[in-house]
């Protein structure tokens, strides 16, 4: 099978970046449908791999989900453009709605709006918590997980400590304290 | 704030988070308590505006960017989210499948926990600001269980919680 082009990767990354809302595990999902099922353009080995080391990688997963699908398919440029078309244009837009936002906030129905999305944002970060906690539960035990958690809300917010030098003590503890024995 | 300065900063945080809205403590810490260039309504905002539309959770820091610098501190904020990803290829080179070893993976586990935790400290001083009545505080428990326990789009709730807001305002300034 010929190799796909570069403007190929673009427009497939184009629209399952920018079209899939709910963020990053909706949008690799639809990128597995694209690149894997229906085009045959990355192995399975290869999604696999791909998957893994994206959460590995700091930063945003599907970000570089995409810069390891890319590579796979075009090398070098190909992880440039990909994570280029994810990205770019729902960031113009994320940046025209602040504008927008902003040129409109001194009507009252807007200040409106924008309290109750403010409110309902707390109650996203929070569920965004739970859900970095709730995946983690099985692997690693409420005991854990809740050790962990715990203490770091405690650290952060009673003692003030860095929130760089708590994650770093976490790499640290977690290194040493081994997870239960699964059954 | 000079752009640069704001994107490194920005990197900082990306670079030491593993997943959604973790990089948002570091933010906190270093753009709100430390250097007072945006505030806790400023934050919220951003993370709200960025969820309106489609893509990852960290384009908020887009919108952290422009409150801070303008148009090129966005773009600083764009070029900070996405840096961290070309990582992944030096890391499939030399890791490769040993990604899956369970000291790796215990690591992460780990810094992802604390990450939950640290989210959940940088919530608090954002609760105080947006949530200051009945209303608002039964529109984050809402939010809260539909995104924690079903599988709606965030985009719905973002909506959802507009119009209630609309409509709530409507029925207390029209009636």
């Amino acid at each position: 099978m010929s190799r796909p082009g570069l403007g190929q990767l673009t427009s497939i990354f184009l629209r399952a970046g920018n079209t899939t809302f709910g963020g990053g595990d909706p949008m690799i999902a639809a990128m597995q449908r694209e690149l894997l099922h229906s085009r045959k353009w990355i192995t399975d080995q290869q999604f696999a791999l791909g998957y893994s080391l994206a959460r590995l990688t700091p930063g945003t997963n599907v970000l570089a989900f995409s810069a390891a699908a890319g590579w796979f398919v075009r090398g070098i440029l190909g992880a440039v453009a990909a994570v280029f078309s994810v990205s770019l244009p729902s960031a113009m837009l994320a940046l025209w709605l602040l504008i927008a936002y902003q040129h409109a906030q001194s009507n009252p129905w807007v200040q409106a709006a924008a309290a109750a999305i403010l409110a309902a944002v707390v109650g996203m970060m929070a569920a965004s918590a739970w859900l970095l906690v709730q995946p983690r539960l099985q692997s690693s035990g409420l005991a854990r997980c809740l050790l962990l958690a715990a203490a770091a809300a405690t650290l952060h917010f009673q003692a003030h400590m860095s929130p760089l030098l708590i994650l770093l003590i976490a790499a640290v503890a977690g290194s040493m304290w081994k997870e239960p024995a699964r059954q | 704030m000079n752009a640069i300065l704001l994107y490194f900063l920005l990197l900082k945080a990306t670079l030491v988070s593993f997943s959604g809205l973790a990089s948002l403590p570091i933010i906190h810490n270093d753009l709100v308590v430390q250097r007072q260039l945006l505030t806790e309504r400023e934050l919220n905002t951003a993370v709200g505006v960025a969820r309106m539309g489609p893509g990852p959770l960290g384009l908020y820091l887009v919108c952290v960017g422009y409150y801070v610098a303008g148009i090129p501190g966005a773009i600083a904020g764009c070029l900070a989210m996405i840096t961290p990803a070309f990582l992944v290829i030096p890391l499939s080179r030399y890791l490769g499948r040993r990604a899956d070893q369970p000291a790796v993976q215990r690591i992460i586990h780990s810094v992802i926990l604390a990450a939950a935790g640290l989210l959940i400290a940088s919530t608090i001083p954002l609760a105080r600001d947006a949530v200051n009545n009945l209303q608002s505080a039964g529109l984050a428990l809402v939010s809260f269980l539909i995104l924690a326990f079903t599988k709606t789009d965030t985009a719905w709730v973002i909506v959802g919680s507009a119009t209630f807001g609309l409509l709530s305002f409507a029925a207390f300034h029209l009636l």
